[in-house]
């Protein structure tokens, strides 16, 4: 029973994502769209973060990397938008690993701290060479459309790109995540000394789920870049690590089902709640809602209030619930 | 260290000394406040003879350049300037 959950709530998944765009609006499809590639960076994030317990917040700016790479190839180099998704991840690896190869002799904060450089040192290499990278004004994609003849609205196409990219890294990170790859990086979480007497290289492994993470990052980052169809120094903002990391901790680090629920959060509370949230706030003392910083304020104050309620996330509160579940049906049987 | 844009009072604004106070720490050797003392004056005058001397290197790429040192100094001397090894015994 217990081994079924894993692939029933994978095929719930599926059937949800399939349905979904028959029964939402063109403009929650495509939010819908977001929380696909939002799920593909959490994913990638968690593997590093929740599975391996190194703490980044630096991958918004491997998401900016990637979204570079295909807006570069599509709008320089004239090649079809799709193909350039894993190029995107690859050059975010690629990157990845060799920011990961120095920086995972880091632990803990200190690891934090520098990739904490990576998206500010990110938005000053974009801004120095702009013949390359368009500088301050970024780039602009094609209009979002459709391809391989298939007449959807663009909305809907980019939804079904995203999904599809994501379920198919879902299983990706769901194979790397359980063997003995997996069983290694979690002996390197929860005890790196454990892990080198046991004969693991823990800089090797570190510099893997690293490189790893930022493939997926980089993947979610030119589905991103197709999706809004530009890109500039601001899309890609140190905020976007920061809610990424977020995301993480709220669906449950060590969990990639809870990822769903991260990124839920992160597409919702980015565009619309979050707004809302910044007017409520508004109406009791006059803020300046669109000041630089101020989404931070709000993620920052939702981050704690859901952390005190739910501190091992939504995937850490559901198996609470399995739990209280079964103590009761248990004590049911018993009288 | 003073970029143009950094004259305007903002949040952010600390952001980047954050990175350079980290870099110079890391240079200098964490743990060793001698290091944090040679290491910063190190990191500050060398970015900004860079910033005078080597034409690529302009204010843009400044905090880049901190990054590249930071991780050069991981590569080469983990420890920093003024750091110790520390053999741990488990």
């Amino acid at each position: 029973m217990r081994r079924l959950v894993g692939p029933l709530g994978y095929l719930l998944l599926v059937c949800c994502v399939v349905a979904a765009p028959f029964l939402f609006s063109n403009y929650r499809t495509y939010q819908l769209g977001f929380v696909g590639l939002f799920l593909v960076a959490l994913v990638g994030l968690d593997i590093l973060t929740g599975f391996t317990g190194q703490i980044s917040l630096g991958h918004g700016a491997f998401m900016g990397i990637g979204a570079y790479t295909t807006t570069i190839l599509v709008v320089d180099h004239g090649m079809r938008d799709i193909w350039t998704i894993p190029l995107g991840g690859l050059a975010a690896g690629l990157i990845g690993i060799a920011f990961g190869i120095p920086a995972t002799r880091f632990a803990g904060p200190y690891l934090a701290l520098a990739t904490f450089a990576i998206p500010l040192a990110f938005i000053g290499i974009l801004k120095r060479f702009p013949h390359f990278t368009g500088g301050t004004n970024g780039k602009n994609l094609p209009q979002l459309h459709s391809e391989f003849g298939i007449d959807t609205n663009p909305s809907v196409w980019i939804y079904w790109v995203a999904w599809s990219v994501a379920l198919v890294m879902l299983v990706a990170a769901h194979l790397i995540v359980r063997g003995r790859f997996g069983r290694a990086l979690r002996s390197v979480r929860d005890s790196e000394i454990a892990a080198t007497a046991n004969g693991i290289s823990t800089p090797l492994l570190k510099t893997a789920a690293f490189g790893i993470s930022a493939f997926y990052c980089g993947v979610a980052g030119g589905i991103f870049a197709i999706a809004v169809t530009f890109v500039n120094p601001d899309t890609f903002p140190i905020d976007l690590s920061i809610l990424l990391l977020v995301g993480v901790v709220l669906g449950g680090a060590g969990s990639l089902g809870g990822m769903l629920f991260g990124a839920l959060f992160v597409e919702f509370i980015r565009i619309t709640w979050g707004p809302w949230l910044l007017d409520l706030f508004s109406k009791v003392h006059s803020v300046n809602t669109h000041a630089p910083g101020s989404s931070l304020v709000v993620y920052g104050v939702v981050l704690l209030i859901l952390l005190y309620v739910a501190p091992s996330g939504a995937a850490g509160l559901i198996r609470g619930l399995d739990v209280r579940a079964r103590g009761l049906l248990f004590r049911r049987r018993v009288s | 260290m003073a970029e143009p844009s950094q004259f305007v009072l903002e949040p952010t604004l600390m952001q980047p000394i954050l990175v350079y106070a980290f870099a110079a720490a890391v240079l200098g050797g964490l743990e060793s406040p001698v290091g944090a003392v040679a290491g910063g004056l190190a990191l500050g005058v060398l970015l900004n003879m860079l910033g005078q001397y080597v034409h690529p290197v302009t204010s843009e790429v400044r905090l880049p350049v901190a990054l590249v040192i930071l991780l050069v100094v991981l590569l080469v001397k983990p420890a920093g300037l003024f750091g110790k090894v520390v053999v741990r015994r488990v």
